[in-house]
């Protein structure tokens, strides 16, 4: 038992890391206990206990994520965690983004309509990536874009969801496809966008670009629902006037948005849920947990779980 | 008058002031006034609206007034003050953002929030027309009708005008 420095090569004193470990901690079990490096963080009388999930999850502005825990299951894979107690410090040298690759259709019909939906793409975009990239989610946006005849597109509601994504000419199944379409399903006003997890496509996402008025975090929103936070179930994941959220976290739906919860960063990396995390994915990370369907702890942080003064 | 008293009086005109600010959202319980606002405030429309409707069916009147204040009013000055400064904190990011990444500035501060702004303020009212358009009551109609006498931004009128004449479709 003793006290481990952890060390985050590269980050910055205004880009600090985020560490949340759980293991033994004292006489305790502790579980995603969140520390800010300043630069560093000591972790207090650590010691490996079996009867303890022992893991650590790191997070920090402008770079990827980081997760690696013991496996009970593995002999030897408590290694990395007795050989920083034996040594009393362990760096953690956090990787670089991961980039979701989207595919960007822009379903529309003449130079009018292609531009308005460039338009709508580029403004969105240029919303999504300073947050994915600044609040420590780890993530960043590979985009790949293409013009859609809107006559190849059956009526875009997500109960087509199905029917789209088993054709190739209008479906990259490599990619969460983002569609600019005029109007969700053909009616104007009957919604910003949507994301068709509840049919099971959390990799389909509509933007009706014929909407003035889409607000600009509305395609970070989606990619959301896409990248794991869809639960608790009966809201979507959704925070609107949930106890311990503000109105203007992630899920929320607002003008802007200015945090996301750690429990929320922790599911789009590494919960089931997550697109990256699909079954065959080449993004499946580490460490990868069926998080559970409440705002409160579980087998994944707390989505209510925040760290005051982080992201910073 | 001592200051403790003062400040007393000035926080119950404050609050006085911001219960005004709030759109009218008569006959409906609490519960039921946050599934109009969350209609009202929704990037995901399609289950708020189907909320809203569930509601209408029970509260025809009540819910109908409440997207028409929505329409009419607005989020109201306190609401469009707090998103104000959650906008300029946004543009703060991003443009540091821009900076990092070596790409153009963003328009100016005070164009960038006004825009963003007017989508906010121009989606909510679009949204109290479309919600009022879906119900389609006499009342709601009315409501619709009554609009389209004013005068009102561009997508809004679009959406009132579409909502009487369009919705619910066929």
């Amino acid at each position: 038992m003793g006290n481990v420095v952890v060390s985050f090569p590269g980050t910055t004193a205004t880009n600090p890391a985020l560490l949340l470990y759980s293991g033994r901690e004292g006489a305790n079990c502790v579980s995603y206990k969140p520390y800010i490096a300043n630069p560093t963080v000591t972790l207090p009388d650590v010691s490996y206990d079996p009867a303890c999930v022992a893991e650590m999850d790191a997070f920090a502005p402008l770079f990827g994520s980081f997760a690696n825990w013991v496996d009970p299951a593995v002999a030897g894979s408590e290694a990395w965690l007795t050989d920083a107690i034996d040594a009393g410090s362990i760096s953690i040298a956090l990787p670089d983004f991961t980039l979701v690759p989207l595919r960007i259709w822009l379903v529309a019909n003449g130079s009018l309509g292609v531009t308005k939906a460039q338009a709508m793409r580029d403004r969105l975009l240029d919303k999504a990536f300073p947050i994915l990239e600044t609040m420590g989610i780890g993530l960043s946006l590979d985009t790949a874009s293409t013009v859609l005849n809107p006559t190849l597109l059956p009526v875009p509601f997500c109960t087509n969801s199905s029917s789209i994504s088993t054709n190739s000419a209008i479906y990259d199944v490599n990619r969460i496809n983002v569609y600019f379409v005029q109007n969700y399903g053909n009616i104007p006003n009957l919604t910003p966008a949507y994301n068709c997890w509840l049919q099971g496509h959390r990799e389909i996402i509509f933007v009706s670009w014929d909407n003035a008025n889409v607000v600009d975090p509305t395609l970070a929103h989606e990619l959301g629902h896409a990248l794991g936070l869809v639960h608790p179930n009966a809201v979507g994941g959704h925070t609107y006037q949930v106890a311990g959220f503000d109105a203007f976290n992630l899920m929320a739906s607002n003008a802007d948005v200015t945090n996301a919860s750690i429990g929320q960063l922790y599911a789009f990396n590494f919960s089931t849920d997550s697109w990256l995390n699909r079954s065959g994915s080449p993004f499946i990370r580490p460490v990868v947990r069926s998080c559970q369907d409440v705002w409160g702890a579980g087998v994944c942080p707390a989505l209510t779980l925040f760290q005051p003064g982080w992201p910073p | 008058m001592t200051v403790k008293k003062w400040w007393r009086v000035a926080t119950l005109l404050g609050v006085m002031a911001c219960s005004q600010d709030q759109p009218i959202l008569g006959g409906l319980a609490p519960d039921e006034q946050d599934i109009v606002l969350q209609y009202l405030t929704c990037i995901d429309c399609v289950i708020p609206l189907d909320s809203v409707r569930a509601l209408a069916s029970k509260k025809a009147q009540a819910t109908v007034d409440s997207l028409n204040s929505g329409l009419l009013l607005g989020p109201g000055a306190q609401a469009v003050a707090t998103v104000d400064s959650v906008l300029a904190l946004g543009y703060m990011r991003d443009s540091s953002w821009r900076v990092l990444r070596g790409l153009p500035p963003l328009p100016l501060r005070v164009v960038y929030v006004s825009e963003a702004r007017q989508r906010y303020v121009d989606g909510y009212r679009s949204r109290g027309a479309t919600g009022m358009g879906w119900i389609h009551t006499p009342r709601a109609v009315a409501h619709l009708d009554s609009a389209l006498t004013l005068t009102l931004p561009v997508s809004v009128r679009r959406a009132v005008a579409y909502a009487r004449d369009s919705l619910p479709p066929p």
